[in-house]
């Protein structure tokens, strides 16, 4: 079985590279000339009925002529990108790359090719997501879509280099639509130049690795009335989410009896002649929580990025100014990330998002211990889950056992049965289900969420 | 004038020129170069929607699939087809995939014509590129899925390029001898490379390259073409033998002459409606003179022909001239068409016929056994024969027709001794040996394999003394060996007996194909058909029972062909008048649409413009400058590109003005209380003279070419 395993999983890998390659070697006009190859050739099996012959050998031989130059091109450049830091799926960012020719000849009339990671996974995760897929497979069964798998983090359209003198720098403009959330690592650049005919491109390597974050996808969410009131954080803004003793200083003030003897400032006394205890504020804020479930199982990939993009749209959305947002969830270990008041920013939560991993389906009760751990600092809590199981519910019921307003979304995918409330019997409108695809409609029905 | 064709001038019009003679179609393909590329210098665009373009693609789809019906049917595919099922062999498996590639070769040919609209459509249309979501349903919702997860505009096919290769490749399918096709292969494709060299290179290093790849093209496909030549015989070889092989008995014991071809399908070969006088009972297409089994020979080379008549147009035959006629039936008969420009075929004609009428054929030609053949006739005649019994014209006989080949002599004279036949008349003969095929014989399509062991029997020995069963080409070929060796001189006809009704008319299908003997008696070759009647009853039982459904198509196929050949030119070219009432049908379904938005646009004219400055003429200043200089970046703010721009030998006699022009614009654009009317005309102004030191021509987005055609004329914002 790993034997078949393997020889698909070669086969594959030969099949991408192939038309990797051929997609960075050919230009247009190169692609015109091979898909009239291939057409021609099955024409010319018999010539006694059409000139396909002809054809088919005038556009072979012009094709290898033009191979032939492949090998004649060098080259030595230097490569630097001017990026931005963020990057957003499926937005077209368009930057700079800064493009010096280290030779000494001049080069004219040559293509720059970002080169970026292979993102082909690896034969164990190959294995993995081929198993994940098998499991959704049903035999003789239509309607159940197959998972797409694309791995490619980015697409780069080529740049036009204009003509560089020995030594000389210029600007290559470029055009870059991120296609998953995550890193895209550019090992290096190309350039490229076609040979006299224009069919074929001949490569110089350039080193210049760079990356580029690229955060989740956003929907606009309609303004929603967040469960919750006020609680006692400990600590005040700046320690509200680690843990210790210290205090906000406010002002200092009489001693009133029952007050405790650490709390006297004794260099006022000192000055005073009458004890003075320091006064502490008392921090009272809105704090929420946003869970995100990660355990997937792999299968559900496009589950899984619109659940991150729910999560994100979430950070984005609540207003941190007057509270703060924990992320909740569990990657290689239970994470929380706080934002809001200062503490750290949107854009610092839409990174983590943004490097997200999903998880095996097991192992659920670590994300609920993370969060019934923290569940008596929130004063409501967002769970974005991807299934409606009973190990969800259970965390769910004991939320709200513990009295934390809820609001669940469960991303489903298209088609899915509807979702029995369960534990949110008592206010079926805190469960929401999002169909992947089309969660933007979705999540603009919260509008009439009534507010707790 | 905005031009959306991406391909050199001309260059689509040279490539419609050389299908056109390629394919014969010169005009049609002049025409249709100078309908597209006549587009570069009209001002006339019509501003197709999405839906529209989708409607005008499904309409050439279904007029792809419509052409490839009308030509698989054109090619007797319908009759591959169903011989395939009816009759699995080699040979009909074979038939079938030559029509096949036959009708696809011929759709390819077609397929400049099928895709004219669409190349219409781009040429004349105000669109860059058509969109991917129009050529299938299934890109259709993948962009909208695109569209819904957030991904930016789909992308487009510009259709100048691949109606190029359109052209090129309906333009091989054809066979043209002489190296005229590859030169102009070569130098059209060449044009079509020719923007897309790279700048790197001189032009002659391009050259040069293009050279050595077209004597490299030129030499290697001759080469193939040897090779492929040898091949192909090789193979011919190769497949001949399951032809006659042992995997299919009746076919292996039939291959006498044509008949091992004929004797398989309900397929209607011929139609026959008497006129007066008798019906005949066969009619008889060839008859053969020498035996060397498993072979029939003797007919079929070309200098064993005589023409009848003079070699100019004429529509009646005299076969015999001066003889009488007792009949005349009206026959209908196909053509075939064996390849180059020549409808050659053998006439399936009554016994004694004396003269043919109403027969469009060149050249008639007959031979000394009386087979008549006719070259260079329409694919369907229509003819009435008359005919006479006892009228020949078939020579008589010789010492060929008494030759019994040495093998099959013994049990044939055995035989002559048994039925005590030396020394009776013909007559008597002739009715001893239908006594005898009729007693003791049956008709049988399934045969017993060859004779087992060391024997010297052969297959006719072996139908006349052992097994006694067999079809009608071992009765027909018993008969004249046994009749020749009595001394009656005989020969072998091949043909097809008349039986069915249907109607006024009788029908004769390929399964009814018969062979049967010619005996000289009283100075004249009569029919004499030793085969059991039995024969037509087993016949019928073969007939498939999906038979009627091909009847009707058959009729339906016959009916067209009569008006495609049959009266004159004008029904010929009923098709072509189709052509221009389906252009009709389409204008006034895509001229529906653009009236309906014309009247929506004059509606909603008056509106402002969706934000506030986007009716700004900074944007024609913009364009202008980005085609005289540089365009802006999709990563420069404007003021950015101005500062790139600065000291542009172009930019200088304006000064600061761009600048300025642009602090208004932001004005006009961002600033909430906007600009009063005084600096609005500022920027218009400044503008207008902007332009006008730059040359003025050039026009920015919202100008003449955007608007459909019957709007322009009005100034512009």
């Amino acid at each position: 079985m790993t034997f078949a395993r393997r020889i698909t999983y070669l086969s594959y890998r030969a099949y991408t590279g192939l038309e990797h390659r051929l997609r960075r070697r050919l230009t247009p006009a190169g692609w015109g000339l091979l898909i009239g190859v291939a057409a021609t050739a099955l024409l010319s099996l018999d010539v006694s009925t059409s000139l396909a012959y002809q054809a088919l050998f005038f556009m072979g031989c012009c094709l290898m002529m033009a191979a032939l130059f492949v090998f004649t091109f060098r080259g030595r450049f230097a490569v630097h990108r001017l990026l931005p830091r963020f990057a957003t799926v499926h937005v077209p960012l368009h930057y700079v790359a800064r493009v010096r020719n280290e030779g000494r000849r001049p080069q004219h009339g040559l293509l720059l090719l970002e080169d970026l990671e292979d993102p082909r996974p690896r034969f164990a995760r190959f294995v993995e997501l081929q198993k994940a897929d098998e499991r959704l497979l049903r035999a003789f069964r239509f309607g159940r879509r197959r998972v797409r798998w694309r791995f490619e983090r980015a697409k780069v359209a080529e740049g036009a280099v204009p003509d560089l003198a020995p030594g000389q720098e210029a600007d290559v403009p470029l055009r870059l639509v991120p296609l998953r959330r995550g890193v895209v690592r550019f090992t290096g650049a190309t350039l490229a130049r076609p040979d006299p005919l224009g069919l074929i491109k001949g490569f110089a390597r350039a080193p210049g690795a760079q990356s580029l974050v690229v955060l989740p996808r956003r929907y606009p969410l309609p303004p929603i009335a967040l469960p919750g009131a006020h609680r006692y954080q400990r600590g005040g803004v700046a320690l509200a989410s680690s843990i210790g003793e210290s205090e906000e200083f406010v002002s200092l003030r009489d001693y009133r009896p029952g007050d405790p003897l650490r709390r006297v400032h004794w260099r006022s006394w000192a000055r005073a002649g009458r004890p003075i205890v320091k006064e502490y504020q008392d921090e009272f804020f809105v704090r929420h929580a946003l869970v995100l479930d990660t355990f997937s199982g792999h299968a559900d990939e496009e589950v899984f990025e619109e659940a991150v993009a729910v999560a994100a749209s979430f950070a984005c959305a609540v207003g941190t100014q007057e509270s703060l947002l924990d992320l909740l969830f569990v990657g290689t270990e239970a994470h929380c990330f706080t934002t809001g008041r200062g503490l750290a920013h949107t854009e610092q939560m839409l990174e983590v998002l943004a490097v997200v991993q999903p998880r095996a389906r097991e192992g659920f009760e670590a994300l609920e211990t993370l969060v019934i751990n923290h569940a008596r600092l929130i004063s409501g809590c967002i769970c974005v889950f991807l299934d409606w199981d009973a190990e969800r519910q259970r965390l769910v019921s004991r939320l709200r056992a513990l009295g934390v307003p809820l609001l669940v979304l469960v991303v489903q995918r298209p088609g899915a049965p509807r979702l029995d409330p369960g534990p949110l019997r008592a206010e079926p409108a805190r469960l929401v289900a999002l169909e992947a695809g089309r969660v933007a409609e979705g999540l603009w029905q919260l509008k009439e969420l009534p507010a707790l | 004038m905005k031009n959306s064709l991406t391909t050199p001038p001309l260059l689509l019009a040279a490539a419609l020129l050389f299908w056109g003679w390629q394919t014969d179609l010169l005009w049609l393909g002049l025409a249709m170069g100078v309908a597209i590329e006549g587009a570069r210098w009209t001002n006339f665009r019509w501003d197709f929607s999405e839906k529209e373009l989708r409607h005008l693609w499904d309409f050439t789809t279904v007029l792809l699939a419509a052409v490839g019906l009308f030509l698989f049917a054109a090619n007797e595919g319908t009759d591959a087809l169903t011989g395939l099922f009816e009759d699995a062999s080699p040979a009909s498996q074979y038939r079938f995939v030559r029509q096949g590639a036959e009708t696809i070769l011929q759709w390819f040919r077609w397929s400049p014509l099928v895709f004219l609209l669409v190349i219409l459509a781009q040429a004349y249309g105000t669109r860059d590129r058509i969109p991917y979501s129009v050529f299938s349903i299934l890109l259709r919702r993948r962009r909208d899925r695109a569209l819904a997860a957030g991904a930016g505009a789909e992308g487009g096919l510009n259709l100048s390029y691949p109606y190029l290769a359109v052209c090129l490749f309906a333009g091989s399918m054809v066979v043209k001898p002489g190296p005229w096709f590859f030169a102009g292969f070569v130098a059209l494709l060449a044009w079509g490379l020719w923007p897309a060299r790279s700048r790197r290179f001189s032009s002659v290093s391009w050259v040069l390259t293009l050279v050595a790849a077209a004597a490299l093209g030129l030499g290697s496909a001759a080469l193939y073409q040897q090779f492929s030549g040898w091949a192909n015989a090789y193979g011919a070889n190769w497949l001949a033998r399951f032809f006659i092989g042992t995997s299919n008995p009746r076919e292996s014991r039939t291959a006498l002459g044509q008949i091992g071809r004929l004797q398989l399908s309900g397929r209607i070969v011929l139609r026959l409606q008497p006129k007066s006088g008798p019906v005949p009972q066969l009619l008889r297409e060839a008859s053969y003179h020498l035996f060397s089994s498993p072979q029939w020979a003797g007919a079929g080379r070309v200098r064993d022909f005589a023409n009848v008549g003079e070699s100019v147009v004429q529509t009646s035959w005299d076969l015999a001239p001066g003889a009488t006629p007792e009949g005349v039936v009206t026959l209908a008969q196909y053509l075939t068409d064996r390849g180059e420009d020549a409808r050659r075929d053998l006439l399936a004609l009554p016994q004694g016929v004396v003269r043919l009428e109403r027969l469009p054929v060149f050249l008639m030609s007959t031979n000394r056994l009386g087979v008549v053949r006719v070259d260079e006739g329409p694919g369907l005649v229509i003819y009435d024969a008359s005919f006479r019994e006892g009228s020949t014209i078939d020579a008589p006989p010789d010492k060929d027709d008494l030759a019994v080949p040495g093998n099959e002599r013994a049990v044939l004279s055995n035989l002559v001794a048994e039925l005590q036949l030396p020394g009776k008349t013909t007559a008597e003969i002739l009715d001893t040996v239908a006594a005898f095929f009729s007693r003791g014989f049956e008709y049988s399509i399934w045969l017993p394999g060859p004779p087992r062991g060391r024997t010297n029997l052969t297959a006719v020995g072996a139908f006349l003394t052992r097994h006694r069963r067999g079809h009608c080409e071992y009765f027909a070929t018993a008969t004249v060996l046994l009749l020749r060796q009595a001394g009656v001189p005989a020969r072998y006809a091949t043909g097809y007996a008349v039986q069915e009704r249907s109607g006024r008319e009788y029908v004769v299908r390929e399964r009814h194909a018969h062979a049967w003997a010619l005996v000289w008696h009283n100075g004249q070759w009569r029919d004499f058909d030793t085969t059991p009647p039995s024969w037509v009853n087993i016949e019928r039982q073969r007939a498939s029972s999906f038979e009627w459904l091909r009847d009707l198509g058959s009729r339906l196929w016959f009916e067209f062909n009569r008006l495609r050949w049959g009266q004159g030119n004008v029904r010929r070219y009923l098709f072509w008048i189709l052509i221009p009432l389906l252009l009709f049908l389409l204008a006034r379904m895509l001229l529906a649409g653009q009236w309906k938005r014309l009247r929506q646009k004059t509606g909603a004219s008056a509106t402002r413009p969706a934000g506030p400055g986007l009716d700004s003429e900074y944007y024609r200043l913009e364009a202008a400058l980005g085609e005289a200089v540089s365009p802006r970046r999709a990563d420069e703010t404007a003021r950015e590109w101005l500062r790139r721009l600065d000291g542009h030998a172009r930019l200088r006699p304006l000064g600061e003005t761009p600048a300025d022009l642009l602090a208004l614009h932001y004005r006009l654009r961002f600033d909430p209380r906007g600009l009063d009317a005084a600096a609005r005309a500022r920027l218009r102004e400044g503008v207008n003279a902007c332009l006008e030191q730059l040359g003025g021509q050039a026009q920015g987005p919202g100008s003449l070419w955007r608007r459909p055609w019957f709007q322009r004329g009005q100034p512009p914002g």
